[in-house]
């Protein structure tokens, strides 16, 4: 007989900040299938947070195809063979007549160049009356009703690069509900409504990045930084992609990345770690893994060769924003790029203390270290004041930089930085949601456990670590630069 | 969904000072915060000078008497310590986060912090400018726009809704009016204090109390709380605001509504839940994204002060469809007011209000911030309590009744801020277009 569990590692592990601050009963499990499990009991609750993480993101879309993770976010709702609908077998002559002449009308209005004329209204028009007759199947938000109908909270999800996550809280006893709702949608999902939730994500798209002057200036900005890596297309999509989606391109994607060996269950709450392993592998267990291995990206992004930079004159507060690539997860490297923006960041960092205080030519300054799964970004941004010569705060920005890899940190920024980072740490792992990201994060990037050790590889950094960092990764030379200025100044 | 609640054991008292507080020992985790809430906010700002609760409530952290801003932030920063403010309409926040074995050295430095500030020229100068620099980027936001434009037309320029902190009086504001304003009105004298974290009870009550002692100053002025508006408008209002760069507009509909401590405040707000504020199971919603799929999000709110609050819809369609996704929130919100709600949706919508209530009490801070609302409306940790059983007792007669009495789709306010070469002519019909340019000054 085969063993429930592949892999049986139920640990209590004291997370310190300093002595004993924080404990982590974490429960680890792997499934026969590849699905994961991580369950943390906190009894001082009456909930449990519930989250179930697919290891896929807009890196794993290529041209053509970007935004699709992201759309199928928004199919969330939309049920199963089984839940949201009152007889799906009717539905699904529907749903292929709806898809037919939902290509027609894309390839008239390829051919017309978007008009909305006579034949693309009425291509709509019968595709409606085909959704409207699909409607009388349909039972409106059951998912979405079941777990409201049983105290859920924090229902959501969100879906990033590296990837995705379907998320609720219950009340301790009606965890079952989340085991039998996910299990049951990561085996027979139904993307009903499919081209009006098209239309809702195109909507999405024109608030936060057409529409917004600093959306679309961060969206150009990114995809100049990744010369080759998928992470250069924006996790919405690209708009042409968007409107060529097909139910069958979404469903193949489905198939290929949204199965128990991508997938990672975290829960976090008033819950027992035995129960919850039996209870998972009862649901999930019997999921078949993906019918063919998942494929890494294997891109990576080449050294650069040169400095890229990018200036928009756009109506938005005037900023400027430094990138710099940095190594994937897991790497040493990190570590001392997050010892590095401490140095820069924060009312007492050198950048504020420079630019804000005594040069007074910005209102704001912000450095960050942001990991990825194959290739990070260091980002120095900086909010100029109205007037301010963008070329001088640059300048003094490059300046900082020289001088951070000439020297090394003196001990009182290492240790606010440490403190900063320490406290950072317990505020993020306060809230049972907060934990679960945490955890699932790390597990994305290599291991849950590296949580437990991220304190420890920081206090363990000694200064004089620190200019070679500098020095070899952020490199002027070889940063992409954003400027964004008002119309006004473009004169 | 079953909702119990027990706050944990804490003191309150009141010092001689006129400050009162609450002391909350909690050791899940080795952290501290202490959040101040004076009952002072925008609504105070003295006409010509919007803007100045919130300046004088950020440079408040920039330093103290015998601190420069620059030290100061190094102390906090170096124990890892994080300051917090926020300045609403009828009250402000200030905060400070800390871990616990940093309290008895930080706890005076907050203690400093309010009572002395330093009100440097040039972080007054720095503040002032990053205030400016920030309100003209939200400025060309369409969604802030709409809503700024809706204010304006329900509460005018009588009415504290109805003024708004613009590049103007934010120049206007001197370090005189600043230490003016904070001489009026930041006072131990009807403020209140939460302290919580990992401390001893009685330790906790004992540095508390002999901390904030320390602290004495008058309350010179008193404080605005501004009145409800009664929704008794003779006609409907639409303002278009001209902004030809963007693809999607942005929608406010709305009325004057009653405040925070009107009694079906509760039967309200499972009403809106229901209409618009429900997330994907809104009735909004359900038509207008999911069945229409014309915008990416709709949604109805009720802003409540103590007396004035405000019903406010807001959504955003590309510009060609404008009229029609009016038309359809509208002849919804009809149809919502005409049949009121039913008892399953009364259902689900106290449900999701519990249950909702158990997710606002999750973890320390979350419990101060619910401690400063309770008190700010003078209510007993019962309220809370009690909160499941006073969410049960309301009933769809109920419901209706409140939306009878407070919800109305006649004469509504309807703000559009989008490209009026392609907006106008769909506007046309909902009544007479008073247009604006989205750099008009209000």
């Amino acid at each position: 007989m085969k063993s429930v569990f592949s892999t049986l590692i139920p640990l209590l592990l004291a997370l310190s900040t300093s002595a004993g601050e924080i404990k982590l009963p974490v429960s680890y499990t792997i499934l026969n299938n590849g699905l994961r499990l991580i369950v943390v009991p906190d009894t001082n609750v009456a909930v449990v947070s519930c989250r179930l993480y697919y290891f896929v993101g807009s890196m794993y879309e290529s041209a053509g195809f970007t935004g699709l993770s992201h759309m199928y976010e928004h199919m969330m709702f939309k049920g199963t063979k089984k839940l949201g609908t009152a007889n799906y077998a009717a539905e699904v002559p529907l749903m292929a007549a709806i898809d037919s002449l939902d290509r027609l009308l894309y390839l008239h209005t390829q051919a017309a160049e978007g008009a909305d004329d006579s034949i693309s209204r009425a291509y709509r028009k019968q595709a409606s009356a085909l959704l409207d007759k699909q409607r009388k199947y349909i039972k409106k938000d059951e998912i979405w009703e079941l777990y409201q109908n049983s105290g859920a909270t924090h229902l959501n999800a969100w879906t990033a690069d590296d990837m995705t996550a379907y998320i609720v809280t219950l009340p301790k006893n009606r965890v079952e509900l989340f085991y039998w709702i996910e299990s049951d949608r990561m085996r027979n999902p139904v993307l009903r409504e499919f081209t009006s939730e098209r239309d809702v994500v195109m909507e999405e798209r024109r608030m936060r990045y057409d529409n917004r002057p600093l959306g679309r200036y961060w969206e150009r900005l990114n995809a100049l930084f990744y010369t080759a890596d998928p992470y250069r297309n924006p996790t919405i999509g690209w708009a042409p992609d968007i409107r060529a989606f097909t139910r069958a391109k979404l469903q193949q994607h489905i198939n290929r990345y949204y199965t128990p060996d991508n997938a990672l269950v975290v829960l976090v709450g008033n819950i027992d770690s035995l129960r919850a392993r039996k209870d998972v592998e009862r649901y999930f267990g019997a999921i078949p893994r993906a019918s063919r291995p998942k494929e890494e990206v294997v891109t990576r992004e080449p050294v650069p060769i040169g400095e890229t930079r990018f200036t928009v004159y756009d109506d938005a507060a005037p900023r400027i924003d430094m990138l710099f690539h940095t190594p994937g997860y897991p790497s040493d490297i990190l570590y001392k790029m997050d010892v590095i923006e401490g140095i820069f960041s924060g009312r007492s960092g050198r950048l504020y203390r420079r630019l804000v205080d005594k040069e007074r030519l910005c209102t704001g300054i912000d450095a960050s270290s942001n990991p990825r799964l194959n290739d990070s970004y260091f980002l120095i941004s900086a909010e100029l004041n109205n007037n301010a010569d963008p070329a001088k705060v640059e300048r003094i920005i490059r300046e900082e930089i020289a001088g951070a890899a000439s020297a090394p940190p003196t001990a009182i920024e290492m240790r606010r930085v440490t403190n900063e980072i320490r406290m950072a740490f317990v505020t993020d792992l306060k809230s049972l949601e907060g934990l679960s990201d945490r955890l699932a994060w790390f597990e994305r990037l290599e291991s849950w456990k590296d949580i437990l050790a991220y304190q420890e590889r920081i206090a363990n950094i000694k200064p004089e670590e620190i200019p070679a960092a500098v020095k070899l990764y952020l490199d002027p030379v070889r940063m992409t630069i954003g400027i964004l200025l008002q119309p006004l100044l473009k004169q | 969904m079953k909702f119990s609640y027990v706050f944990p054991a804490m003191d309150e008292f009141s010092l001689s000072g006129g400050l009162r507080v609450i002391c909350m020992p909690d050791h899940e985790q080795s952290a501290f915060m202490v959040a101040l809430q004076l009952p002072v906010g925008r609504f105070s700002d003295p006409p010509g000078r919007e803007g100045i609760c919130e300046l004088t409530a950020g440079l408040i952290s920039k330093g103290t008497e015998s601190f420069t801003a620059d030290e100061f932030a190094e102390r906090l920063e170096s124990a890892g310590a994080t300051l917090f403010s926020d300045a609403g309409e009828e009250n402000c926040v200030l905060g400070m986060r800390m871990l616990a074995s940093s309290a008895r050295s930080l706890v005076p430095l907050f203690i400093e912090m309010i009572s002395r500030p330093r009100f440097a020229k040039e972080e007054f100068v720095r503040l002032q400018r990053e205030m400016i620099t920030g309100l003209r980027a939200e400025t060309v936001d369409p969604s802030f726009l709409a809503t700024r434009h809706f204010y304006a037309e329900l509460a005018g320029g009588g009415h504290p809704a109805g003024k708004f902190q613009t590049v103007r009086s934010l120049k206007n504001i001197t370090l005189a009016d600043v230490k003016e304003f904070f001489g009026n009105f930041f006072s131990p004298e009807g403020a209140l204090c939460v302290a919580a974290g990992d401390y001893d009870r009685v330790k906790l009550k004992e540095f508390i109390a002999e901390q904030f002692s320390l602290w004495k100053h008058p309350l010179r002025k008193k404080a605005v709380i501004a009145y409800r508006i009664p929704h008794d408008r003779q006609a409907v209002a639409v303002r278009l605001v001209n902004k030809p760069d963007i693809t999607q507009a942005s929608l406010a509909i709305g009325h004057a509504s009653p405040g925070e401590k009107c009694p079906e405040k509760n039967a309200l707000l499972l009403a809106n839940h229901i209409f618009g504020g429900g997330n994907f199971s809104s009735r909004l919603m359900t038509r207008i994204r999911t069945a229409e799929g014309r915008t990416y999000g709709v949604s109805s709110q009720l802003l409540a002060e103590t007396d004035f609050g405000a019903f406010l819809i807001s959504t955003s369609t590309q510009n060609s469809r404008l009229g029609e996704v009016l038309a359809g929130v509208i002849e919804e919100y009809r149809r919502f007011c005409a049949q009121g709600v039913t008892a399953g949706e009364l259902e689900k919508a106290k449900q999701y209000a519990i249950g909702n209530m158990a997710f606002q009490l999750e973890g320390i801070g979350n419990v101060v911030d619910k401690l400063l609302w309770l008190r700010f409306y003078g209510r007993q940790n019962s309220y809370i309590e009690r909160f499941e059983e006073m969410i049960a007792s309301i009933d769809s007669t109920a419901v209706n009744n409140a939306i009878r009495t407070y919800l109305s789709p006649e004469n509504l306010i309807i703000v559009a801020v989008g490209k009026k070469a392609e907006i106008l002519s769909q506007l046309n019909p909902f009544g007479d277009i008073k247009n604006y340019h989205f750099r008009d000054k209000l």
